[in-house]
């Protein structure tokens, strides 16, 4: 951002024309900046004149001055960048100058765009048209943000599953979950409503990734389902998503699954990991080395990390399917695992999450709390959610660990599967359910990410 | 209009100043004379000035002055383009306005609240989410 001092010049000759007027019948009053001087004769100006306007009562002793509206405009905006939204909120209040001024859109947008985490979307279209009010914007992620802090959302049951729902994916539309009713459900994020059921698979559906163009899902049936989704779109489906191609190799359960644009990598109970050809669906190699089931696997870059039954995490290299490095520390098998290119976080029977550094393999952080086996986690820059077998999904802070948020009363059985947004936390359990937790109820969520 | 005769290095020569006073002039080139050796300011952005509203204690003594006095330096700094005279100057009147309630913020700088009460309420209630933390 520029200086507000040459970003809101424009402004300022709108100002004067509004406010100039309303304060002092001359408008030449108004202090001049260094800029106007030169169009100014000099003798028209004495500075001696400034004390003599302005409000101040006979009976106060000291001066005083309303800076905002004697000041030059982008001098008065300029004070407005040391101050934080609540200051500018109650000065909203003082006056129709001070509202004027302390709403003014740009000094919002750089507010907004200060706080660490909070993105927004903003159409080129939009921005140009002048359709973004920043601080209604900013009002509505700090609400969001005070309701994560607090825990305070709307809470709606999915119920259709026949059995257990052990996966989940989501997105700004639908909601995508798999069950051990052999199904695969397509709901409506906004109504609830389930639009789509796949059958496919002969037993369980365990795991499951899309994107807009495929899903990939996995299943106690040993197969892997491709599933055509380019008619998905973004929106909700009207055309039947119909299944592509079937992958056959594992000789036991798949057990998670992940894809980027060129491989899947899948893995199974069978205690190997496997990479397939998205495009051919040939299995290009199996990775042997777990002494367990493995029960997650994440892709990132050349890199694939797995975690096993066998109390262990490691690290191979996704082309040439060398392995690279174990994760100890773990005292029982893993459940799940998450890997963002630096970090790794892992849960596991023995009822704590880890945090490691993928470069040494250390682990920095135990995060203590659950009272039962961590089934699944998901994190982002400054989150971890969880859920577990205790029933109970909980959030934690990524850089300290601490734990900020325990739901315990979602769910009344095993938790399965977790994602979030900035918006909502999904939860699928053996219970059959799906919980939606939405902390945005209610509120504007156009234009933030 | 007065003109004063400032050292700007190889040239001895003379600046106009027409929108600084003496007395203002006096205080602006005192606080010069305090930071002369002060290091060259970085380029900060305006997110780690907004970040930093700390005034170190001699220049918060130096404007702890009256309004009308402090007002006149923001201009002098603006206009001489004293930057980090500007910026304290600009904290100054920030610090002025922090924590105080609207009415506060009134009665400091002698404001008319020229709302109805309708629009005061109405004000209000599009505000409350801010003094929710």
């Amino acid at each position: 951002m520029k200086s507000p001092r040459h970003t809101l010049l424009g402004k300022a000759r709108f100002f004067n024309k509004i406010f100039a007027k309303n304060i002092n019948e001359d408008s030449k009053d108004r202090a001049v900046t260094r800029r106007q001087l030169s169009t100014l004769s000099p003798t028209k100006f004495h500075p001696a004149e400034v004390e003599d306007e302005g409000f101040y009562t006979v009976e106060d002793s000291t001066t005083k001055i309303d800076f905002l509206i004697k000041l030059p405009y982008e001098i008065a905006a300029y004070i407005l960048v040391f101050v934080n939204y609540q200051t500018l909120c109650r000065m909203s209040r003082v006056s129709r100058a001070w509202k004027y001024i302390s709403q003014d859109n740009e000094l919002w947008r750089s507010m907004y765009m200060a706080n660490k985490g909070w993105k927004a979307s903003i159409s080129r279209e939009a921005a140009l048209a002048g359709e973004v009010t920043w601080k209604d914007l900013y009002r509505n992620r700090h609400v969001l943000a005070m309701r994560w802090k607090k825990g305070e959302c709307e809470k709606t049951y999915l119920n259709g599953h026949g059995d257990s729902v052990y996966c989940i994916q989501f997105d700004e539309y639908k909601i995508v979950t798999g069950s051990r009713d052999k199904t695969i459900k397509f709901w409506d994020i906004k109504t609830g409503e389930c639009f789509q059921t796949l059958y496919g698979h002969d037993l369980s559906v365990l795991c499951l990734q899309y994107n807009d163009k495929i899903m990939v899902s996995g299943s106690s049936d040993k197969t892997i389902i491709i599933w055509d989704m380019q008619k998905v779109g973004m929106q909700k489906i009207n055309h039947p998503v119909t299944q592509l191609r079937r992958l056959t190799g594992h000789t036991a359960g798949v057990l998670d699954i992940c894809f980027d644009d060129f491989y899947i990598v899948s893995c199974s109970k069978d205690s190997t990991i496997k990479v397939w050809d998205i495009n051919t669906g040939t299995c290009l190699r199996t990775l042997t080395g777990h002494r367990g089931p493995v029960n997650a696997v994440q892709l990132h870059g050349n890199r694939i990390i797995s975690a096993s039954g066998d109390a262990l995490i490691k690290l191979w290299n996704l082309e040439s399917g060398e392995f690279l490095k174990d994760f100890i520390g773990h005292t029982r098998g893993l459940a799940c695992v998450q890997f963002d290119g630096k970090w790794v976080v892992s849960g596991s029977n023995d009822k704590t999450i880890k945090i490691w550094d993928v470069e040494t393999a250390q682990c920095v952080r135990t995060l203590e709390g659950h009272t039962d086996l961590v089934r699944t986690l998901h994190f982002d820059e400054d989150k971890i959610v969880s859920g577990s077998y205790d029933q109970t999904v909980k959030v934690w802070e990524l850089k300290t660990g601490k734990q900020l948020l325990d739901f315990k009363e979602g769910h009344t059985s095993w938790v399965f599967d977790v994602q979030f947004s900035s918006t909502k936390i999904v939860s699928t359990s053996q219970d059959q359910k799906i919980l939606v937790m939405d902390f945005a109820d209610e509120l504007d969520t156009k234009y933030i990410l | 209009m007065y003109f004063y005769k400032i050292d700007v290095g190889e040239t001895d020569q003379s600046i106009p100043l027409p929108n600084v006073n003496e007395k203002v002039l006096r205080k602006v080139l005192e606080w010069c004379e305090h930071h002369v050796n002060d290091p060259q300011p970085t380029n900060d952005d305006d997110d780690s000035r907004r970040r930093n509203t700390e005034i170190d204690d001699w220049d918060q003594r130096f404007l702890n002055v009256e309004q009308d006095m402090l007002f006149e330096i923001i201009l002098a700094a603006n206009y001489l383009d004293i930057k980090p005279l500007l910026d304290i100057g600009c904290k100054t009147v920030a610090n002025m306005i922090k924590g105080k309630s609207p009415e506060e913020i009134r009665s400091t700088f002698n404001i008319v609240n020229d709302f109805t009460p309708e629009e005061e309420e109405q004000i209000r209630k599009e505000n409350e989410w801010a003094e929710d933390r």
